[in-house]
C-alpha cells in the first residue's frame, strides 16, 4: 500500500537537488580555499539570489520596459509599435489638458488624505488602553482595512448617492431637507472620496501608532509623572518624539499610497463628474486599457514615478534624523 | 531511492494535471459576454419562452444549446460593460475567449489592428446566411469589405412613457395613447403642461447616456452632424451647441432629472417620479414586465421613437454583435465549435429581439411574429431614424470625452461654447495621435 506524509512528499522533492551534486562537492573545496569574508560575501549573495532574480524579473525588468514603451506607441494587444522618441511626453506635458487637470486632482487627493495620519494617531492613542475588550475595538477600527476598495466603495456610493436613494439623503428628506449632490457636484465628489479613503486606511495608520507607542518605555511615563509632569507636558515631551518614526514612515506610505489612488474613483465616480475626481492612476487606466495607447498610458506613468521620487527623497532628507534617511 | 519518490511525486502530479483533461470528451468554449448576472435566475432555464429581459435570454440560448447537444460545451464568462477591457486584456495576454460579444462600433478599431478572425468564408459552412442580415446590421461587422462578426441586433434610443402620468397631466389622445409632441416648442409645452399638472419632471435621462442624447440632437438638424469630410470630429458646431443648450434648458426649467447613473435613472422611471425617460431598445422587455408586477409603479406603459425637437427624427444607435477574437494559434476544432454556436445565436435572433432590440435578419424583421412582439409597432420608425457614431479611431473616446464636457456644462463648471471647446480639443488631439 502506497501511504503519503508531509514528510517523504518533502523529502522527496529534496531529492531533486541531488541532480547538484557533481557541481556542489568541487564548489565547496573552491570556496573553502577562499578569505573568510569573500566567503560570507558569497554566501550571502547565493541566500539573496533566488528573490533576486524574481525581483530583478517581476520589478526592475517592467521598470526599466515601462520607460522602453514610454518612448513608443505602442497599444495594449502589442499592434501598432513604432519608436517616436519624447512626442509622448512633448503631448503629455504640452497639451493634454486632461492629464494636467488628473495631475492637479491628485495632488488635491494627497493633500486631503494626509489627516488620515493624525486620525490614525488620534484612534491609537484612544485604543492605548488597558481596558477590557479593548481588543475588540482596536479589531473593529482596523476592520474596514482588510475589507476590498470594490465593496467600500460600493458601500459609500449607496450612503452618500445623491439622490434620495441615498441614505444620508434618504435621512434628510426626513426633515424635507436635501438631496445633497455629493457625488454629483465636483468638490463633494472630492470630499467624498477623500473620506471614503480615509475610513478605508486609517485602521493601517492606527495600527503603526499604536505598535510606535508600544514601544515608548513606560519607565519614562513614569519618571515623568514623578518628576510632576502632567498629561499634555508627557504627551508633548514623551509620545510625540517616541512617535517620530512611525509618523515618518506614515508620510511617506500614505503620500505614495494617496497619488496612487485608483480603486476608489473607479468603483464610486469613474473620475467623474466632468472629469472632478480623476486621478493620475485612473487617467493611465483610461489611456492604457480603454483607449488602447500603452505607450501614452506609461509615459504618464513614467512622469508620475518621477515626481514620486523626487517627493520620497525629499521626505527621506527631511526624516533623516529618524533613521529613515539611511 | 530518493530518485524514485521523486520520480513518483513528479508523476503523480502530472496524472492530477493530465486526468481532467482526458475525462473530457466535448469541446469547451468560452462565451464571454456583459449583459448582467442572473445565474440565480435562469442558470438552469432551458426552455426559452421562459426567459425575458438581455441577461435571461442571453443566459437562457446558451443553457438551451448546453442542453440540445453534447459535443461543445458553451462556459460562460460575464464581464463588466462594454467588456472591452476584458477583451484588451486577454488579447494582451494570448487568452482571448473563443466568442465575445461586442459593440458594433468598436468593430473597425480591432479589426484594422488583426486582432478579429474575419468569417467571411467560414460562415456559408457553419449555415449562416450572410445575405440575409439587413443593410444597416451588416454595416456594423463589416471592415474593408470583409466581415469579422455577426450582429446581434440594432439597437439605440427611444422614448419611455409613462402613459398613467400622462393622462393625469391630460396628455392622451381619445383612444388612450400618450400625445406625441413634435418639435421643441411642442415638446416644451408638453412639459410644462406636464409639470403643472403632476409636479415632477417631464423626462429623465442618465449622466453618461448625454453624449448619445446630445448627438440625435445634433443630427436631427439640418446639416448636423459630428464628423466632418476629412474624417476629423466637429463638435464645437451651431447645432451641437444649440442641442447643448437645449439640454441645459430642460434642466434648468426642471422638466428632466439628469445627473444620475443609469440605474437610479431607471429607479426613478419605474417608481412613478418622471413622466418619461430615454433608455434604450434593451429594456422594452423588460419594463413590459414591470407593468405586470402589481406592486409597480408603472401601470401603463407606451414606448415610442426617440422625441424629434429639430428638423427630422434621428436617433442614436449602435449594435451588439458576436466576434472571434483572433488567437495565436487558433485551434480548428474549437473555431469549428464557436461557428456552430454562433450558427445557433443567428437562429435564434428572434429570441434575441423579445429584449425590444431590432433584429438583424431580414427573414426576421419581415415576419409576423417579429412584428406582433409587444409595442414593436410603437417606435417602428427607429431603425430608418438611427444614426451611428462614425467609425473613425477618435470614436473610442467620443462617449467618455463627451459626457464629462457635457456634464461640466449641466452642472455650470463650464459654459457651453467652454465645453463643447474642450471636446473639440481633446478629440482632435486624439484624432491626431492615433
Amino acid at each position: 500500500m502506497i501511504s503519503f506524509s508531509v514528510e517523504r512528499m518533502v523529502d522527496s522533492l529534496f531529492g531533486l537537488f541531488e541532480v547538484f551534486n557533481p557541481i556542489v562537492e568541487p564548489y565547496r573545496r573552491f570556496h573553502e580555499k577562499l578569505p573568510p569574508k569573500i566567503q560570507q560575501t558569497i554566501t550571502a549573495f547565493l541566500f539573496i539570489l533566488p528573490f533576486g532574480i524574481l525581483y530583478a524579473i517581476f520589478t526592475i525588468l517592467p521598470i526599466f520596459q515601462t520607460f522602453y514603451i514610454s518612448l513608443h506607441k505602442w497599444e495594449i494587444m502589442g499592434t501598432n509599435i513604432r519608436y517616436i522618441g519624447l512626442k509622448n511626453f512633448e503631448r503629455l506635458l504640452t497639451r493634454d489638458t486632461q492629464f494636467h487637470q488628473a495631475f492637479e486632482q491628485t495632488i488635491l487627493f494627497v493633500a486631503l488624505t494626509i489627516p488620515i495620519i493624525f486620525v490614525g494617531l488620534f484612534f491609537a492613542l484612544m485604543l492605548n488602553r488597558p481596558i477590557r475588550g479593548i481588543g475588540i475595538f482596536r479589531t473593529i477600527f482596523y476592520l474596514p482595512n482588510i475589507i476590498a476598495v470594490t465593496v467600500i466603495g460600493l458601500i459609500w456610493s449607496r450612503v452618500f448617492a445623491s439622490s434620495g436613494r441615498g441614505l444620508i439623503n434618504a435621512f434628510l428628506e426626513q426633515f424635507g431637507a436635501g438631496p445633497i449632490p455629493f457625488l454629483d457636484q465636483g468638490d463633494l465628489a472630492t470630499l467624498v472620496v477623500s473620506f471614503t479613503t480615509l475610513w478605508w486606511t486609517v485602521g493601517f495608520s492606527m495600527l503603526i501608532f499604536l505598535a510606535g507607542l508600544q514601544d515608548i518605555s513606560q519607565a519614562l511615563y513614569d519618571a515623568a509623572k514623578v518628576d510632576g509632569a502632567n498629561r499634555r507636558q508627557q504627551f508633548r515631551h514623551i509620545t510625540i518624539p517616541g512617535l517620530r518614526r512611525p509618523f515618518a514612515f506614515l508620510c511617506i506610505l500614505q503620500v505614495i499610497a494617496s497619488f496612487q489612488i485608483f480603486g476608489q474613483v473607479d468603483v464610486m465616480t469613474r473620475g467623474g463628474p466632468a472629469g472632478n475626481t480623476r486621478t493620475i492612476v485612473y487617467n493611465i487606466f483610461e489611456t492604457t486599457f480603454l483607449y488602447f495607447q500603452v505607450g501614452y498610458g506609461t509615459a504618464m506613468a513614467v512622469i508620475m514615478f518621477a515626481v514620486l521620487l523626487v517627493i520620497s527623497i525629499i521626505q527621506l532628507i527631511a526624516f533623516r534624523d529618524q533613521g529613515l534617511g539611511n | 531511492m530518493y530518485r524514485l519518490r521523486a520520480l513518483l511525486v513528479v508523476a503523480m502530479l502530472l496524472m492530477l494535471v493530465a486526468l481532467p483533461g482526458a475525462a473530457q470528451d466535448a469541446t469547451e468554449i468560452t462565451f464571454m459576454r456583459f449583459f448582467g448576472e442572473c445565474a440565480d435566475e435562469f442558470g438552469e432555464t432551458t426552455d426559452l419562452s421562459e426567459a425575458y429581459g438581455e441577461c435571461g435570454i442571453i443566459q437562457t440560448l446558451a443553457n438551451s444549446f448546453n442542453a440540445e447537444q453534447d459535443e461543445i460545451i458553451v462556459n460562460t464568462v460575464v464581464v463588466d460593460w462594454p467588456g472591452v477591457t476584458e477583451l484588451n486584456a486577454n488579447l494582451a495576454a494570448g487568452t482571448a475567449p473563443d466568442i465575445m460579444v461586442l459593440h458594433g462600433n468598436r468593430i473597425p478599431n480591432y479589426a484594422s489592428r488583426g486582432l478579429l478572425t474575419p468569417l467571411g468564408d467560414a460562415l456559408a459552412g457553419a449555415g449562416i446566411d450572410a445575405d440575409d442580415l439587413t443593410e444597416s446590421a451588416r454595416g456594423f461587422v463589416e471592415y474593408n469589405g470583409e466581415l469579422y462578426g455577426i450582429p446581434l441586433d440594432l439597437h439605440g434610443h427611444l422614448w419611455h412613457i409613462n402613459v398613467g402620468l400622462w393622462e393625469q397631466a391630460g396628455l392622451v389622445n381619445e383612444d388612450g395613447s400618450p400625445d406625441i409632441p413634435y418639435g421643441m416648442d411642442e415638446f416644451l409645452s408638453h412639459a410644462e403642461q406636464f409639470k403643472e399638472a403632476t409636479g415632477l419632471p417631464f423626462s429623465g435621462m442618465w449622466t453618461n447616456g448625454l453624449s448619445r442624447n446630445w448627438m440625435a440632437l445634433v443630427y436631427q438638424q439640418e446639416g448636423g452632424s459630428i464628423e466632418g469630410d476629412d474624417g476629423f470630429p466637429t463638435i464645437n458646431t451651431e447645432q451641437g451647441l444649440s442641442a447643448l443648450n437645449f439640454l441645459i434648458g430642460l434642466r434648468d426649467a426642471g422638466h428632466i432629472t439628469d445627473n444620475v447613473d443609469y440605474g437610479t435613472a431607471q429607479e426613478i422611471f419605474l417608481n412613478g417620479e418622471n413622466g418619461s425617460h430615454i433608455n434604450g431598445t434593451w429594456v422594452v422587455n423588460f419594463y413590459d414586465n414591470q407593468v405586470a408586477d402589481p406592486e409597480g409603479a408603472l401601470k401603463n406603459y407606451y414606448v415610442h421613437n426617440y422625441p424629434t425637437i429639430y428638423d427630422k427624427p434621428a436617433a442614436w444607435a449602435n449594435s451588439h454583435a458576436w466576434i472571434i477574437p483572433q488567437g495565436v494559434n487558433p485551434d480548428p476544432d474549437r473555431l469549428a465549435a464557436t461557428l456552430t454556436f454562433l450558427a445557433y445565436l443567428n437562429d435564434n435572433n428572434i429570441e434575441w429581439a423579445r429584449t425590444g432590440h431590432s433584429a438583424v435578419n431580414s427573414s426576421v424583421v419581415n415576419s409576423d411574429a417579429y412584428n406582433a412582439m409587444s409595442h414593436r409597432d410603437e417606435y417602428a420608425e427607429f431603425v430608418p431614424s438611427a444614426v451611428i457614431q462614425p467609425r473613425s479611431n477618435w470614436n473610442t473616446a467620443f462617449e467618455r470625452v463627451l459626457d464629462e464636457e457635457l456634464s461640466a456644462a449641466m452642472i455650470g463648471e463650464k459654459t457651453p461654447e467652454q465645453a463643447l471647446g474642450d471636446a473639440q480639443t481633446r478629440l482632435e488631439d486624439f484624432a491626431l495621435f492615433e
